[in-house]
C-alpha cells in the first residue's frame, strides 16, 4: 500500500471520504489537521472496552431472527442449482432442453465444454423453487467423456502424466540458503534429525455455504446479498455480471456464516446468480450445497515437508534444511516456509507446488502457516527429544520474542508440565492408556489498513449510530462498533446503534490477515472521539464553560457550571444531530502478536484414538476490546486446530477419479464430544495501546502441539495429519516391537 | 409423482404395500438419504408411523417385546429397557445423534441392514427373535437368520417387521456394548460389538457375541464364543478369543477405516469385553 511514501504536509494527515456528486458517491482524499491520536481511555477507566461484553447480534441470531443471505426471500425469486461434474476429468455435452422443459424451470445451460478439475460445476439451472430446480438437474441429459486425470502427488509426476498446466506438473522450485554453509553447520550439531512430515488438504468448512441472492429487475439498480467477508469488495464484479455500473450495485452483507478467507469475492456462486438475474430480470438465489462447498471453494494447501535439523548440545538449533511440496489443486499452493518462527542460524530451503486435477486451493485462516508450524514444532520436539531435553526449556532457547518466553512458563504452568512426569523422556506404550503434554508457539503480523472511514452520528433525540461498510463474520465486529463509541460517549452499550455490511456506507478493507479489528477500530475511536468533541462544545456552551472542562459521563455532561442528561444534551444540537466521520490512526493498530498453546492429550492404546484433554492458549492482542469475543476467537481456532489434528483429511479416489469425501458424513469435524477443557486466554501482559485480530494466530500451533503430546505420552511420533486411530495404533504396536 | 399413505393398521399398511412400487417409511432417516440419488423415486411410501401393532415396548413372558416403530429415543428413555437391557439403551444412545434416535427407528435399522447398523449386533447378542408379518400371515424368525448377505434380509417383498422378542433376562445376564467410531457423535461405526453371557464364576455361559462393520452383515462371532464358552476365563484365554474374532471376520477398507484397524481393535474390543464381565478392564 502507497499510504507510507505520501506526501507530506505540516502539522496535516490526508484521508480518503466520499462525496456525493450527481447523487451518486464520489471517493476523494482531503487534508485534515493532524491532531493527537485519539487514544482509547485508559484501561482502568473502560466500563465496556475490555470487559466480556455479550454480542450485540447475540439474540437475533440465537431467536433465527438475523438474516443471512441464503434466508433472503424475495418476490419473484428464483432458486440456481449447479451440476458438478463426478470425474477427475472429463469433456462434457450437455442436452439442456429437457431441463428448460421441466416445471417452473426457466434457465438451464451449459458451463464449460472440458473440465478442469474433479467437481467442476458444468450446468446451472434456475427454477421457482429448490425443488423444481433439483427436477431441472435431473432432468439434464449429460454426456461425459473422461479425460485422464492426476488426483495425487504419484499420478502427477509420472512420466506422461496430463498436463494441469501447460509448463508442467511440477512448479520451478524456488530455493534460498547456502548449501555450504549449512552442511558446515550440521557438523557443529550433537542431534540432527532427518524426517517427512505432511498435512492433508483441509476444508474451510463454513456453516454457510458460499452464496449470493441478487436482486434485479431489469431498470437502474441492483442489491446483491452476498455470503462474503468483504462488503465492499463484491460490488465491481457483481456489477460487471449485471452489465451495471459499480454505482448501481449495493452490496448487502449483515449476517454471515463463516468465511475463513474462502469468501473474498463474489464468487462462482455470485456471478452466476448475477448472469441468471441479469437476463431473467428476476431475483436469484444460489447458495452452493455442501458437496459444491467442499469440491469448487478452495481449501487449505497440503503439503509434504522433507525436514533435516540439527542442535548442539546446548540447545540451539543450528542447521535446517527443507523440501516442501505444495498441494494446491490447480493453484500453486500456499506455504509460509521452514524454518517457521524459531531462529535457526543457517538454514536451505526448497519450495516448489505439484498441479492436479482438484480445485484450486485459496486463503484459509493464517494461509500457510499451520502446515510450516505442524512441521517446525515436530521437528522442533524431535531435537529436544534427542537431547533429552526439557521440550519448554529447548523451546526458550530458540525464541527470540519474550512474549512467547514468559507466555511458555505461564502456558506450562497451566497445563500442569512442571508436574507431569515425561518432561524430558516421552511415556511407554505399555498399559492401557497414556497421558502426554505437547507444546506449539505461533506468531502474526496483524496491523491495519487505512481505509475504514466510520460514521457516528447523534440525533437530537438521544439516539446514536455507528456506521461503517465491514462486514460481521461472526466474529464480534459490530459488537465493538457500538462499544467503543458507548465508551467514548459514556452511554450503555445498547445506547450506540451499530451498522454495518452494507457498501453504501463508509468504507471497509475485506476481512482477512485478521485486519478488521486494526483497521477498522482505530477508525471507530477516531469518530468516538471527535463526537465527543462535538458533544463537549455543545455543552460548553451552554454552561459558558471551555469543552475540555465538559465531562461526559453515564449521567450525561458535567461540567463546573452544572449537568446536563444525555437527553438535554443532545437537545442542545440542531434538528438534524450531529455527524463525524473517523479515519484509521495508526498509533491505534499493533502489529505482531505472540501466541502459545498447549495440549494435553490420553491416548488409549488399545484402540490407538487420542482424546484431547485440554489446550491452553495465551494470546497477545495488543489492547483488548471485547474479551468474551477474544476469547471465542481462540477457542474457535483451537477447535479447528484439533480437528486438523485428529480428523479433517480430504479424500479422493486417483483411480477411479472420485470425491471419497465431499460431505461432512465421510468428511467429519470435531463435535461438541469432542472439545476438551480449553483455556483461553487474553495476554494481559502485552500492554501496547493499539488494537490486534487474533483470527488467525490461534489456529497455527495446536496441531503441532497435539502430535508432540500424543509422542510425550507414549513415544510414538506420528508425522502425518490427521492422526487417526489406525496410525497411532500403527505407530504404538511398531515401538512395542522394536 | 409420489404418493404418501398413512395407514392406521397393520392389515391397511399390508394392503397399500401390496401395491406396486411402494415402500414402507419409518422415521426415513435412511431412505432420505439414498432417495437424495437422481434416480431414485417411489410410486408409493407407506408411513408406519400410525400403526399400533408396531408401537410400544412391553413385557413379554420375562422378556420383551420392542415395537417396530419405537425410535432410538424411546429406547433410550424407556425404564423397562433402562433395566432389563441396558445395552440397547445404550446402543440407542450411541445412533447418530438426538436428533437422528428422535426419528430412527428399530425396524428401520433392522431392515436397512447396513453392516454398520449398530441395533444389529445387539439383537443378535441378545437372540432376539423378529416378528414378521405379511399379506399372507405371520411367522417369527431367530434374529441369527435374519440377515443373509449384504443388504439382504429374511423379509420377503410386502412383508413388515412388527417388532421384536428379547427372551427374559435375569440378574446374572452380562450385557456388554461397544461402539468404536471416528469421532464421539453422529459417527458411522468402524466397529461395532454386542456380547451376553451368564456368568458362572470365573466361566461365562451361553456367551453370544456378535459385531458389525467387520462382514458384509453383521455376524456372530462364534470361534471366539467357542474358545471361551464354559472355560475358567484368563487374560490369555480373553487375548486368545480377540484374535480368533479378527481371524473370522472379512472387513473392508472403506472412506471410515482400514481392514486392518478394524480386525486389529475388533481383537482388542473383544478382550476388552470379555474381562469386563469379570469386572476387570472397561
Ligand atoms: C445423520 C445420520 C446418522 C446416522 N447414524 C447412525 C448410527 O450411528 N448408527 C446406525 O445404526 N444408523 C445410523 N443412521 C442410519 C439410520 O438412522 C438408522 O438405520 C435408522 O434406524 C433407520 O430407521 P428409520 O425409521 O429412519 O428408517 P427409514 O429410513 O424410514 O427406512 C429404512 C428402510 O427400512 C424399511 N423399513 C422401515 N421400517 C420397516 C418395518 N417395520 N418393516 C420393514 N421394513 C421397514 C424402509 O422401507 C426402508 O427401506 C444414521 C442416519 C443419519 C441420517
Amino acid at each position: 500500500m502507497s499510504f507510507m511514501q505520501e506526501e507530506k504536509r505540516p502539522g496535516k494527515k490526508k484521508i480518503k471520504t466520499t462525496r456525493v456528486v450527481n447523487g451518486l458517491d464520489v471517493e476523494e482524499e482531503v487534508w485534515v489537521d493532524d491532531l493527537e491520536a485519539p487514544l482509547f481511555k485508559p484501561r482502568e477507566e473502560c466500563r465496556l472496552l475490555g470487559t466480556r461484553m455479550k454480542r450485540v447480534d447475540g439474540p437475533a441470531k440465537l431467536t433465527g431472527a438475523a438474516e443471512y443471505t441464503s434466508d433472503v426471500r424475495l418476490e419473484g425469486m428464483l432458486y440456481a442449482k449447479v451440476l458438478l461434474c463426478p470425474f477427475g476429468r472429463a469433456k462434457v455435452k450437455i442436452d439442456a432442453a429437457p431441463a428448460l422443459a421441466s416445471k417452473g424451470c426457466v434457465h438451464a445451460r451449459q458451463l464449460v465444454d472440458e473440465t478442469k478439475y474433479l467437481g467442476q460445476p458444468v450446468a446451472v439451472v434456475a427454477a421457482a423453487t429448490p425443488e423444481l430446480a433439483e427436477d431441472a438437474l435431473r432432468a439434464l441429459v449429460v454426456e461425459y467423456e473422461p479425460l485422464p486425470w492426476v488426483l495425487d502427488r504419484g499420478q502427477a509426476l509420472a512420466e506422461g502424466a496430463p498436463e494441469v498446466r501447460s509448463r508442467g506438473n511440477l512448479g520451478r522450485p524456488t530455493e534460498d540458503g547456502d548449501a555450504g554453509e549449512v552442511e558446515a553447520a550440521f557438523a557443529q550439531c550433537a542431534v540432527v534429525v532427518e524426517q517427512e512430515y505432511s498435512v492433508p488438504v483441509q476444508h474451510h468448512v463454513c456453516l454457510e455455504t458460499h452464496g449470493t441472492v441478487v436482486d434485479y429487475r431489469g431498470g437502474e439498480d441492483a442489491i446483491v446479498y452476498c455470503s462474503t467477508q468483504s462488503t465492499h469488495g463484491i460490488v465491481g464484479d457483481a456489477a460487471e455480471s449485471l452489465g451495471l455500473r459499480k454505482a448501481q450495485v449495493r452490496g448487502i452483507v449483515q449476517h454471515m456464516g463463516g468465511g475463513f478467507g474462502s469468501k473474498f469475492g463474489l464468487e462462482r456462486a455470485g456471478t452466476l446468480a448475477c448472469e441468471i438475474s441479469r437476463e431473467q430480470k428476476r431475483p436469484v438465489h444460489l447458495m452452493w450445497n455442501r458437496e459444491a462447498e467442499f469440491l469448487t471453494s478452495g481449501n487449505r494447501t497440503g503439503a509434504w515437508q522433507r525436514v533435516k535439523a540439527g542442535a548442539n548440545k546446548d540447545g540451539r538449533m543450528l542447521a535446517m534444511s527443507s523440501d516442501v511440496e505444495r498441494y494446491g489443486g490447480i493453484g500453486g499452493g500456499s506455504h509460509a516456509g521452514l524454518p517457521y518462527l524459531y531462529s535457526v542460524e543457517k538454514s536451505l530451503r526448497k519450495h516448489a507446488s505439484v498441479y492436479m486435477h482438484l480445485d484450486t486451493n485459496c486463503a484459509m485462516r493464517a494461509p500457510g502457516h499451520p502446515q510450516a508450524s505442524f512441521a517446525m514444532e515436530s521437528v522442533v520436539d524431535e531435537l529436544a527429544a534427542g537431547l533429552g531435553m526439557d521440550a519448554v526449556e529447548f523451546r526458550k532457547r530458540n525464541l527470540n520474542s519474550p512474549a512467547h518466553l514468559r507466555q511458555l512458563d505461564r502456558v506450562a504452568e497451566l497445563i500442569g508440565w512442571n508436574e507431569h512426569p515425561n518432561r524430558t523422556a516421552p511415556g511407554s506404550v505399555d498399559g492401557f492408556e497414556a497421558v502426554g503434554i505437547g507444546f506449539g508457539c505461533s506468531r502474526w503480523g496483524v496491523g491495519g489498513s487505512p481505509v475504514c472511514q466510520v460514521d457516528v452520528r447523534v440525533m437530537n433525540d438521544g439516539s446514536v449510530t455507528a456506521e461503517v461498510g465491514s462486514q460481521d463474520l461472526g466474529t464480534g465486529t459490530r459488537t465493538y462498533l457500538a462499544a467503543i463509541v458507548a465508551e467514548e460517549l459514556g452511554r450503555p452499550l445498547d445506547g450506540v446503534q451499530a451498522r454495518l455490511g452494507d457498501s453504501r456506507m463508509g468504507n471497509a478493507n475485506g476481512s482477512g490477515g485478521s485486519t478488521t479489528t486494526p483497521s477498522l477500530a482505530p477508525a471507530v475511536q477516531d469518530a468516538a472521539r471527535q463526537m465527543r468533541g462535538v458533544l463537549s462544545v455543545a455543552a460548553a456552551e451552554h454552561f459558558g464553560c471551555a469543552p475540555e472542562e465538559v465531562v461526559l459521563d453515564p449521567d450525561g455532561a458535567r461540567a463546573p457550571g452544572g449537568k446536563l442528561t444525555w437527553l438535554e444534551l443532545c437537545a442542545l444540537l440542531p434538528p438534524e444531530g450531529a455527524s463525524v466521520r473517523g479515519t484509521w490512526q495508526s498509533d491505534l493498530a499493533v502489529s505482531g502478536v505472540a501466541c502459545t498453546q498447549a495440549a494435553r492429550v490420553r491416548v488409549d492404546l488399545l484402540t490407538g484414538r487420542v482424546k484431547v484433554e485440554k489446550m491452553v492458549c495465551l494470546q497477545e492482542c495488543g489492547r483488548p476490546l471485547n474479551r468474551l469475543a477474544l476469547e471465542s476467537q481462540i477457542r474457535g481456532a483451537m477447535t479447528q486446530a484439533l480437528s486438523y489434528a485428529l480428523l479433517e483429511e480430504r479424500r479422493v479416489d486417483p483411480q477411479l477419479g472420485i470425491a471419497l469425501s465431499a460431505d461432512l458424513e465421510t468428511y467429519k469435524i470435531a463435535g461438541s464430544l469432542e472439545i476438551p477443557e480449553f483455556v483461553a486466554l487474553v495476554d494481559d501482559d502485552d500492554l501496547r495501546e493499539g488494537v490486534a485480530g487474533v483470527g488467525e494466530p490461534p489456529v497455527i500451533p495446536g496441531a503441532g502441539a497435539i502430535a508432540n503430546a500424543v509422542f510425550n505420552a507414549c513415544g510414538v511420533r506420528l508425522r502425518h495429519l490427521p492422526l487417526t486411530p489406525d496410525k497411532v495404533l500403527n505407530a504404538i504396536e511398531e515401538r512395542k516391537s522394536s | 409423482m409420489t404418493v404418501a399413505l398413512r395407514p392406521t393398521s397393520l392389515s391397511e399398511a399390508l394392503d397399500a404395500l401390496g401395491a406396486n412400487g411402494a415402500v414402507a417409511v419409518a422415521g426415513c432417516t435412511d431412505l432420505m438419504v439414498v432417495d437424495h440419488a437422481p434416480a431414485r423415486a417411489h410410486a408409493t411410501v407407506v408411513d408406519l408411523s400410525r400403526l399400533p401393532e408396531l408401537r410400544g415396548v412391553r413385557e413379554d413372558s420375562g422378556g420383551l417385546w420392542i415395537g417396530a416403530a419405537t425410535t432410538f429415543a424411546e429406547l433410550r428413555e424407556s425404564k423397562l429397557v433402562r433395566e432389563r437391557f441396558p445395552i440397547v439403551a445404550e446402543m440407542a444412545g450411541t445412533i447418530g445423534a438426538l436428533q437422528i434416535q428422535n426419528r430412527a427407528t428399530v425396524g428401520g435399522n433392522i431392515a436397512n441392514a447396513s453392516p454398520a447398523g449398530d441395533s444389529l449386533p445387539v439383537w443378535m447378542a441378545l437372540d432376539a427373535e423378529v416378528e414378521i408379518a405379511g399379506r399372507s400371515g405371520s411367522r417369527r424368525v431367530p434374529y441369527d437368520e435374519m440377515h443373509r448377505a449384504y443388504r439382504e434380509t429374511a423379509l420377503a417383498p410386502g412383508e413388515l417387521i412388527v417388532g421384536l422378542r428379547l427372551p427374559a433376562a435375569d440378574e446374572a445376564l452380562e450385557q456388554r456394548f461397544r461402539k468404536v467410531g471416528t469421532r464421539a457423535a453422529q459417527a458411522i461405526s468402524k466397529v461395532v460389538v454386542a456380547l451376553a453371557a451368564r456368568v458362572h464364576g470365573d466361566e461365562l455361559h451361553g456367551l453370544r457375541i456378535a459385531a458389525g462393520s467387520v462382514a458384509p452383515t453383521p455376524v456372530r462371532l462364534r470361534a471366539a464364543e467357542a474358545l471361551v464358552e464354559g472355560q475358567p476365563l484368563t487374560p490369555d484365554l480373553a487375548a486368545a478369543a480377540g484374535l480368533a474374532a479378527a481371524r473370522e471376520v472379512t472387513p473392508i477398507d472403506d472412506v471410515r477405516s482400514t481392514a486392518d484397524y478394524r480386525r486389529f481393535v475388533l481383537a482388542r474390543t473383544v478382550r476388552r469385553m470379555l474381562l469386563a464381565c469379570q469386572g476387570g478392564e472397561a
